[in-house]
């Protein structure tokens, strides 16, 4: 059963069941399609609030005042099959009980006996491990609001903003493959992900970008063009609060205290406007040209030029950019 | 013969008017779908060169005018800015024409 349009072999677009119409409206249908495949299906939320329930249990059989909340992407719905979900855990404690968790969680074999690691001293220190069961990741923390609340701001946006989460789950995609999808690994944040697509939205020359049904399409390849090409990184930092703006990033400078110097991709924490979201993204350079690169191929893909390549019908623009990996689907399926 | 674009001494787009690419690469031809969703024929915007009003600038980062308005040099000398509003929507004839060019 072929569905994703390959000849033989894997083609890495599962989300591709049909054949789309010509250049930039085939674009909007695939991205309409991926994200329906790419969402997550009731029975993998229940398997992730049973997740969260198993250690949740733990939690409370330590603390029975503790309270455990969801953020990140789990709470926000803006989640891959493959992205983790955060805890954070509100406690009276005079030290955080990281290893005590840590030990109880490994008793009661809730996480993979080799999965679960305690990083102590991480700016935020955390608990990481693998659910046994489901081979989900989760993150777990110890008295710290910001993610909480930035769920909820994300939250709000997702309303404001229809298309968001076309958008988001596409780059999230995007960025996953490429490595590019975490600090550490030379990439950008999921928050200033986020943001910057809010800020793409906010400051769109043309109004109806927040309309009803805009075509997602030339929405997508605009974000790329905005960051990929036209931003000035070096000059512009972006603003969200207030309806957003940009901000100049030597005015930003002058307002810092000793010295520091705003990142290459400076964003102000709507949250906390002395917090720059963006610092430490050392990867942001590398993030620019993947956009960019993204923009060469999709301006070119739906170009009417492109309309004379062979098997135009049943190739996928989208699986240009993204592909889904076999793993993946297979992860999907059980 | 109306399709075929004369040659031009520098890289002008005679269709949205910017520097840096050719009509056949005028990114105009796939934003114009904007709001176009379905296959068929596009959807006009009432004020496609409406703009929005607190204009804010990705290059110099000022207020007052966009980005592809600015007179700051660039990030990158080979970046062009192109145009985000709409300046003409193209009609069946025109799109036939395209395809036959
Ligand atoms: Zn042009
Ligand atoms: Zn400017």
């Amino acid at each position: 059963l072929l569905t994703d349009g390959a000849e033989d072999g894997y083609a890495g677009t599962p989300w591709k069941s049909r054949n789309y119409s010509d250049g930039i409206v085939g674009l909007h249908e695939e991205i309409k399609d991926f994200y329906e495949y790419i969402s997550p299906r009731p029975e993998e939320e229940q398997m992730r609030h049973e997740v969260v329930a198993r250690i949740q249990r733990v939690i409370k059989d330590l603390w029975p005042n503790a309270e455990v909340c969801v953020f990140g992407s789990f709470s926000t719905g803006l989640y891959l099959p493959t992205s983790d979900i955060d805890l954070v855990v509100f406690g009276n404690w005079e030290t955080l009980p990281l290893w005590t968790l840590e030990e109880a969680l490994r008793k009661r074999k809730v996480a993979d006996e080799n999965s679960i690691k305690v990083l102590d001293k991480a700016t935020v220190p955390i608990i990481k491990l693998m659910d046994s069961h489901t081979e989900v990741k989760v993150d777990i923390s110890f008295n710290v609001q910001s993610g909480v609340k930035a769920a909820n701001l994300i939250k709000d946006y997702k309303q404001q903003y229809p298309v968001l989460p076309y958008l988001v789950l596409v780059l999230k995609q995007f960025l996953l493959q490429r490595e590019l999808n975490e600090v550490f690994t030379g990439g950008i944040g999921s928050y200033s992900l986020f943001l910057m697509a809010v800020s793409f939205l906010q400051l769109h020359c043309r109004e109806d970008v927040s309309s009803s049904n805009p075509n997602l399409g030339v929405l997508l390849i605009e974000f790329f063009e905005l960051y990929g090409r036209h931003f000035n990184y070096l000059k512009t930092g972006i603003r969200i609060k207030d309806g957003g703006s940009y901000v100049a990033k030597d005015e930003v400078q002058k307002s810092m205290l000793d010295g520091y110097r705003p990142s290459m991709l400076y964003i102000e924490d709507p949250l906390q406007p002395g917090n720059d979201v963006g610092r430490s993204s050392y990867g942001a350079m590398q993030v620019k040209e993947a956009f960019d690169y993204a923009y060469v191929i999709l301006s070119h893909a739906v170009s009417p030029i492109a309309k004379y390549y062979p098997n135009n019908k049943s190739e996928s623009i989208l699986g240009r950019i993204i592909r889904v990996t076999q793993e993946v689907v297979e992860y999907r399926d059980w | 013969d109306d399709c075929l674009e004369r040659a031009f001494w520098y890289k002008r787009c005679h269709r949205c008017g910017m520097t840096g690419h050719f009509i056949d690469a005028c990114p105009q031809i796939w934003r114009q779908y904007h709001l176009t969703t379905t296959a068929g024929p596009i959807r006009k915007s009432a004020d496609p060169k409406a703009c929005q009003k607190r204009a804010y600038c990705y290059n110099c980062s000022r207020k007052g005018h966009f980005g592809h308005q600015c007179s700051q040099r660039r990030m990158y000398n080979w970046s062009y800015p192109s145009l985000p509003v709409i300046t003409y929507y193209d009609t069946v004839n025109d799109i036939k024409c395209r395809d036959f060019r």
